[in-house]
């Protein structure tokens, strides 16, 4: 490697962190995991067993059959605006703003002792008991550098989960509240780019570190899916069941355009939860065991989600919960016409505990009743 | 919390002990009383403090990976050299070990980066900048020089077709990078021992370089050169200073690179 090769390095860099920056609600850029396309910080941060619970524009996703089980015909119209950071990336960022790192060795070494990880979504949806209608962005870019590459010389790996669209959904509840039916229709914009450059490769970096060599790795596709989900509902005094099950891009989502991602498989989900609760005061106890068919070949360590949520008077929600075999946290305080929520998990990139995980902190302020 | 534990133990205890969900409640719980057991690991990591729920074993490829990450190069040399040698024809862990390898043996690969290999300094000069010496290894010097060896020759033991620009592998061009840059680190290293004692440069010590030594340092000056390597700097560099060395008065290999230390030495 030479100083120009350094200077590619940097460049890309800087191209990648400025288009990163530059988007908002704006696109650029494969379905890796059997996550919703789209949830709500405050399931995340409770472990994102959502199937049988979910919260605002999260439901849409997690299981319409939600939608009749709340109190009242409107359940909520309003916008979502969520940032998220990784933890390492906090710190980078306070000795990059600090000049500390004004040696490109010493900025290269850093970084690659620090992924960036930073992410952004929003959601405006209107709800009522038997309709949804959300219009959504979701964007989560990861960058590490790796000092030793899968050839053994550096890398930079990037990737990025970029769901973009609007969904529709209708439910219903089928003769008795026991039994509750739902569907959701999407459209997507989407991206799962996951590219590896050698830092020594000069002809790929000069491709690269240009903007239209960028945003022509990063294109998204769009098609249309849908998602049908149940909940078998026993309602007691104090005491509730919920089973539901879910289908998400029931028939595959195929995907057209010039990115590289074409399909999304259909994957079926099966959650469980008892929810103990008073007049306005609820624990809900609950655990979703995701890809039941092995769609995603995920590991066990990905498909079971375990999520409490502690529910005070309506207006505090804290949530705890099993999240990629990782706990996380969440809390929400709901002041009529915002709610502020703040969750941590830990995020695993890779295909087994540990070899790619990101602590990641969020914060999101809700607008809307 | 205060006004919610009553609700909690009244519920707790009109359900879970006659309902048969109550075990799904109980089992709950207890899987929330454990979860701290995981310390900072993922509950189903295998290599956690206390596995409680049947874990998720990573590939020895992964753990590798992970080693490598944390730069813990010995176990990532280790698993490395154990899947190599259960899988010898897989090469695309080969390049991995090289590297490590290199690493241990106090090859940064980001100096690289302040090296200028265009300018008008010698490779002595550039490679020198970083390189360790006997001076700044002290005792370790020759298990460096040894990891280096190693490192060159797990290259070479890469089938040639694999191993240069054209082939189709995934690690063919940082292959052959890799062969220019470890050769050339590996012959400056060599220098390095007869021209550096404990106390720092000390020429005297040139004159006790063996015939065997000197002939290894141009024989992995002229592999780098000749590498395939896509780098033109690095290559050229490598090139002018075995020619450079070539030049120098001397009657043997021994003479004329003492030559071209004293020549190249600040």
């Amino acid at each position: 490697m030479n100083p120009k090769t350094a200077k590619n390095l940097i460049s890309m860099i800087q191209v990648i962190v400025g288009l990163c920056s530059s988007i908002g609600s704006q696109n650029l850029f494969a379905r890796k995991g059997s996550s919703a396309v789209y949830e709500d910080p405050f399931d995340v941060g409770a472990g994102g067993a959502s199937l049988t619970r979910a919260a605002q524009a999260g439901i849409l996703f997690s299981n319409p059959a939600l939608l009749p089980y709340g109190d009242g015909f409107h359940r909520w119209v309003g916008a979502e605006p969520s940032v998220l950071v990784g933890k390492e990336s906090l710190s980078l960022a306070s000795e990059l703003s600090s000049g500390a790192e004004s040696d490109p060795a010493a900025l290269i070494d850093t970084l690659t002792k620090t992924p960036l990880h930073f992410g952004l979504s929003n959601a405006v949806s209107y709800m009522n008991k038997g309709f949804g209608l959300a219009i959504f962005n979701r964007f989560e870019p990861d960058l590490f550098v790796r000092k030793y590459g899968d050839t053994g010389l550096p890398q930079i790996n990037f990737q990025a989960e970029s769901y973009h669209g609007a969904a529709f959904s209708l439910a219903s509840l089928v003769a008795t509240r026991m039994i509750s039916l739902g569907i959701t229709g999407k459209y997507l914009y989407a991206a799962e780019p996951n590219l590896n450059l050698e830092v020594t490769d000069e002809a790929a970096m000069s491709k690269i570190t240009s903007t239209t060599g960028m945003q022509s790795l990063v294109e998204h596709n769009t098609g249309f899916g849908f998602d049908v989900g149940a909940i078998l509902f026993k309602q007691g005094y104090n005491f509730d069941l919920k089973l539901a099950l879910k289908g998400d891009d029931i028939g595959g989502t195929k995907l057209s355009g010039s990115g590289t991602l074409k399909e999304i498989p259909a994957s079926y989900h099966a959650g469980l939860a008892a929810t103990i609760h008073g007049g306005v005061d609820a624990i809900h106890l609950a655990i979703d065991y995701r890809d039941v068919q092995g769609a995603y070949e995920e590991k066990m360590f990905k498909k079971v989600r375990l999520s409490s949520k502690f529910l005070f008077k309506r207006y505090v929600g804290i949530g705890v919960g099993l999240r990629d075999g990782w706990l996380a946290y969440s809390g929400e305080v709901d002041l009529i016409l915002l709610r502020i929520t703040a969750a941590t998990w830990t995020k695993e990139l890779g295909d087994s505990p540990g070899v790619d995980s990101r602590k990641i902190y969020s914060l999101g302020i809700a607008m809307g009743f | 919390m205060r006004i919610l534990w009553p609700l909690i133990m009244k519920v707790m205890k009109n359900y879970t002990s006659r309902n048969s969900f109550g075990l799904f409640l109980r089992a709950f719980f207890v899987a929330f009383l454990i979860l701290p057991a995981c310390g900072n690991k993922s509950l189903f990591d295998c290599a956690g403090p206390k596995s409680t729920v049947p874990c998720n074993p990573r590939s020895r490829d992964e753990d590798a990976r992970i080693a490598l990450d944390k730069g813990d190069l010995q176990t990532a040399i280790e698993i490395l050299e154990t899947l190599i040698a259960e899988e010898p024809t897989k090469y695309d862990r080969f390049p991995l070990l090289s590297a490590a390898l290199a690493g241990r043996s106090g090859f940064d690969i980001f100096n690289i980066v302040k090296a200028n290999f265009g300018s008008s300094s010698s490779l002595l000069q550039v490679m020198g900048e970083f390189l360790p010496t006997p001076t700044s290894k002290g005792a370790g010097y020759d298990n460096s020089l040894a990891d280096m060896k190693r490192s060159v020759a797990v290259l070479n033991d890469i089938p040639l077709e694999l191993r240069n620009d054209i082939s189709a592998s995934s690690f063919a061009s940082s292959c052959a990078l890799q062969l220019t840059l470890y050769q050339a680190a590996y012959s400056i290293m060599l220098i390095n021992k007869y021209s550096y004692s404990s106390s720092g440069f000390d020429p005297s010590k040139l004159s006790s370089m063996t015939a065997e030594d000197a002939a290894l340092i141009l024989k992995n000056l002229l592999g780098a050169a000749n590498s395939g390597s896509s780098s033109t700097e690095t290559s050229a560099a490598v090139n002018t200073a075995y020619e450079s060395i070539k030049s120098q008065p001397g009657s043997t290999d021994q003479e004329k690179i003492a030559s071209y230390v004293q020549a190249n030495k600040k």
